[in-house]
C-alpha cells in the first residue's frame, strides 16, 4: 500500500527534475520549446482542475482568464518600459503579477453570477464568456481589435529569454502544482470534494459551498491569467484568433480529465501525454488528425470515467438522472 | 420606414431558418435531457456537403437536400446509441455529460471538415441568377427566400412527425413523462433513437438553409450552437411551438438591432443577452 500511494509523488518529482535539466544543460531548441509549451498546458491544466475537477465545475472558459492576463499584462509592458528601466527577469515577474491579478478580478467579477448556475448551464456560461470577451476585444481598438496586439521588444539575447520564459513556466508549473496539492489535503479541498459529491448534502451540512467555489475558481483563475501573461511575453504578441482559441480550454479540460482531475498531480501527467500525442500525431501524420482524436478521447474519457484516469471512480447515481438532467435554477 | 420594413422581413425569414436549425436542438434535450453540442456541427457538415454536391451543377444542390438528411439521420441515431445511451446508463449528471462528450464530437467533426475543405470560410453560391425579388418597396434575394422555403419544409415535415405520427406522439410522451410513457408500452430506447436521428436530420437541412445566407467555416458551429442554445432558452426547454415563436423572435431582433448597431458589436450583444437569459432562468423565458 506504501508504495502504492508514493507513486503519484514520484512521478512528478522525476518530471520536475528531468524539465529542471535544460536550466543546467544545454538542450536543442526544438526541445527547449516543447517542454515550454509541455509546461504551459500542465500549469494550465493543474489550475484547471482546483474548479473542473476539485468542485467538478467544468468550464470551458478559462480561454478568457488566459486572455484578459495577456492582454492586461501586454498594455502594462508597453507602459512600464515607457516608466523606466527594469531588468527583464522582473519585468517578467511584474507582469505575471500583474496577469494573475487582473484574471482572479474577473473571476471574482464573474463568479458571482456563474457559480449560482450548476452542471451544464455552468459549462454553457463558461464557454460564452470567451465568445462574448473575443468580440469584446476585436472591437476595442486600444487591445488591437483583431489585428492583435505587440508587445515591447525584451532587451535580451533571444537565447536568454528562451531561457527566461522556460524558468517562468517551470516557476508557475510548481506553483500550481504546490496549490493544487495544498488545496486536496486541506479542509478547503474537503469542502470542495462535497461539492462535486453532493452540492445540496454539503449544503444542507454546513458547508459554505457558495464561498468555496468562488474561492477556488479565484485561485484557478489566478494562476491561468499568470501563465497568460507568460505566454504573451515569450511570444512578443497577443493575436485574439490565437489567445481565444476553444482549441485551448478544450485542451486544458482535456488533459487534466485523461491524467485525472481529481488529483493534483493528474492533470500535470495528462498534459504530458497530451502534448507528447500532440507533437507526435501532428508531426507524422497531420495537426487535424490529431484535434480529430483529442475530440474523440474527449468523448470517451468522459463517458467511461468522468473523473479522468487518477480519479476516484464515481458511484452511479442513477436515481438523480431526473433531476439534473431537467437543469437546476437554484441558487 | 422601409428599412424597418425590410429588416423585419429578413429577420423572419433568417428566423424561420434559426427555428429549424433549434427545433432539434431543443428536441434531444427535453426529450432525453442530452445538451448536443455536435447538433450544429452536423448542419455545417451537411453545409459542406451542400456547397461540395453544388460544385457539380444545381441537380447536384438539390440533391444534397436530399442526401444530408438521410445521412445526418443515421449519424445522429450512431451518436445517440454510442454516446447518450452509454452515458445515461452509467453516469448521474446526463447533462454535464452529454455536453462534454459531444463537444469532443464536435471538435472531432470540425477538424475533419478543416482536414478536408481547410480551416477558411467557404461561400455556398448557386449557378442561378441570385437577384433581388422585389415584394412591397422590399428586395428579398432568391437565395434567401430559397433556404426560408426549405426551412418551412423542414418545419412542417417536423410539426408532422411530432404531433402526427404514432412515433412523434410516442417522443412528445416521452418528453412529458419518461415513467409514464414506459407505463404505456413505449419503447423508450426506440423513440429516443429516432428523435435524435430526427433532430439530426432537421439540423442538417438548417444547415443547407443556412449556408445560402452566411459564410461557414468548421468553426462555425459554436456560433450556431450559441444562436440555437439562445433561441431554445428563450423559447422554453422542453416547448416546440416556443422555440419556433423565439426563432423567428431572435431572428428579427437581430436584424432589427444590425440597423442601429455596427454589426460586429452584434455578438457581443447576443451572447450578452444570452447569459443573462441563462443566468436568470435557464429553463426558459416562456412556457407555450
Amino acid at each position: 500500500m506504501a508504495a502504492n500511494r508514493a507513486v503519484p509523488y514520484i512521478i512528478p518529482l522525476l518530471g520536475v527534475l528531468a524539465i529542471s535539466m535544460p536550466l543546467v544543460i544545454s538542450i536543442p531548441e526544438y526541445l527547449l520549446s516543447f517542454l515550454f509549451w509541455f509546461l504551459v498546458y500542465a500549469s494550465m491544466a493543474t489550475a484547471w482542475t482546483i474548479i473542473g475537477g476539485f468542485a467538478g465545475y467544468v468550464s470551458f472558459g478559462h480561454g478568457a482568464f488566459l486572455a484578459i492576463g495577456a492582454y492586461v499584462s501586454g498594455i502594462a509592458a508597453t507602459h512600464l518600459q515607457r516608466i523606466g528601466d527594469f531588468s527583464p527577469t522582473l519585468t517578467l515577474a511584474l507582469l505575471m503579477i500583474l496577469g494573475g491579478l487582473s484574471a482572479s478580478i474577473l473571476a471574482a467579477v464573474v463568479g458571482f453570477p456563474f457559480l449560482r448556475l450548476r452542471g451544464p448551464y455552468f459549462t454553457v456560461a463558461s464557454l460564452l464568456l470567451v465568445k462574448v470577451s473575443y468580440a469584446l476585444v476585436v472591437n476595442t481598438p486600444v487591445l488591437g481589435g483583431g489585428g492583435g496586439l505587440w508587445l515591447p521588444v525584451p532587451r535580451l539575447e533571444i537565447s536568454t529569454l528562451r531561457y527566461l520564459v522556460y524558468a517562468g513556466a517551470i516557476f508557475m508549473t510548481a506553483l500550481a502544482l504546490f496549490v493544487a496539492w495544498k488545496i486536496q489535503y486541506s479542509k478547503f479541498g474537503l469542502g470542495l470534494v462535497a461539492i462535486r459529491s453532493d452540492e445540496d448534502v454539503a449544503d444542507g451540512l454546513g458547508v459554505n459551498t457558495f464561498h468555496l467555489k468562488l474561492f477556488a475558481l479565484i485561485i484557478s483563475a489566478a494562476l491561468t491569467g499568470a501563465v497568460g501573461a507568460l505566454v504573451a511575453y515569450e511570444r512578443g504578441n497577443i493575436y485574439p484568433d490565437v489567445i481565444f482559441d476553444l482549441n485551448i480550454s478544450v485542451l486544458t479540460a482535456l488533459s487534466a480529465l485523461i491524467g485525472g482531475s481529481t488529483h493534483w498531480a493528474g492533470p500535470f501527467i495528462g498534459a504530458g501525454f497530451v502534448r507528447v500525442f500532440d507533437e507526435l500525431v501532428s508531426t507524422y501524420i497531420g495537426r487535424e488528425v490529431a484535434r480529430i482524436l483529442f475530440g474523440l478521447m474527449l468523448a470517451i474519457t468522459i463517458l467511461i470515467r468522468p473523473t479522468g484516469l487518477l480519479g476516484a471512480p464515481k458511484p452511479a447515481r442513477k436515481d438523480n438522472r431526473e433531476k439534473s438532467s431537467k437543469g437546476n435554477e437554484s441558487g | 420606414m422601409e428599412s424597418l420594413l425590410q429588416a423585419i422581413l429578413s429577420g423572419l425569414f433568417v428566423g424561420s431558418i434559426l427555428a429549424l436549425l433549434s427545433a432539434g436542438f431543443g428536441l434531444v434535450w427535453g426529450a432525453t435531457g442530452t445538451i448536443n453540442i455536435s447538433h450544429t456541427a452536423f448542419s455545417v457538415a451537411a453545409a459542406y456537403l451542400a456547397y461540395w454536391l453544388t460544385s457539380f451543377g444545381l441537380w447536384g444542390f438539390f440533391s444534397s437536400l436530399i442526401a444530408a438528411p438521410l445521412l445526418a439521420f443515421a449519424l445522429g441515431v450512431l451518436t445517440y446509441r454510442s454516446i447518450v445511451r452509454p452515458a445515461a446508463a452509467n453516469v448521474g449528471e446526463l447533462g454535464l455529460v452529454t455536453l462534454v462528450s459531444t463537444l469532443g464530437i464536435g471538435v472531432a467533426l470540425e477538424n475533419l471538415l478543416a482536414a478536408i475543405w481547410g480551416p477558411g470560410p467557404r461561400v455556398l453560391s448557386l449557378p442561378i441568377s441570385t437577384e433581388a425579388i422585389r415584394v412591397l418597396d422590399v428586395s428579398v434575394p432568391t437565395s434567401t427566400l430559397l433556404a426560408a422555403s426549405f426551412a418551412w419544409l423542414g418545419l412542417i415535415v417536423l410539426w408532422f412527425f411530432l404531433y402526427k405520427t404514432y412515433t412523434g406522439k410516442a417522443v412528445r410522451a416521452v418528453w412529458q413523462d419518461p415513467v409514464g410513457a414506459a407505463l404505456y408500452g413505449i419503447d423508450r430506447d426506440r423513440v429516443t433513437d429516432v428523435a435524435f436521428g430526427v433532430a439530426t436530420a432537421t439540423a442538417a437541412v438548417a444547415g443547407v438553409a443556412m449556408a445560402l445566407i452566411y459564410a461557414f467555416s468548421p468553426a462555425t458551429y459554436i456560433e450556431w450552437l450559441i444562436w440555437a442554445f439562445l433561441i431554445v432558452i428563450v423559447g422554453g426547454v422542453g416547448s416546440p411551438l416556443g422555440t419556433f415563436i423565439s426563432g423567428l423572435l431572435v431572428g428579427v431582433i437581430s436584424t432589427v438591432v444590425g440597423l442601429w448597431a455596427p454589426f460586429s458589436w452584434l455578438p457581443v450583444i447576443l451572447f450578452a443577452f444570452l447569459i443573462g437569459v441563462v443566468l436568470w432562468r435557464p429553463t426558459g423565458l416562456f412556457r407555450i
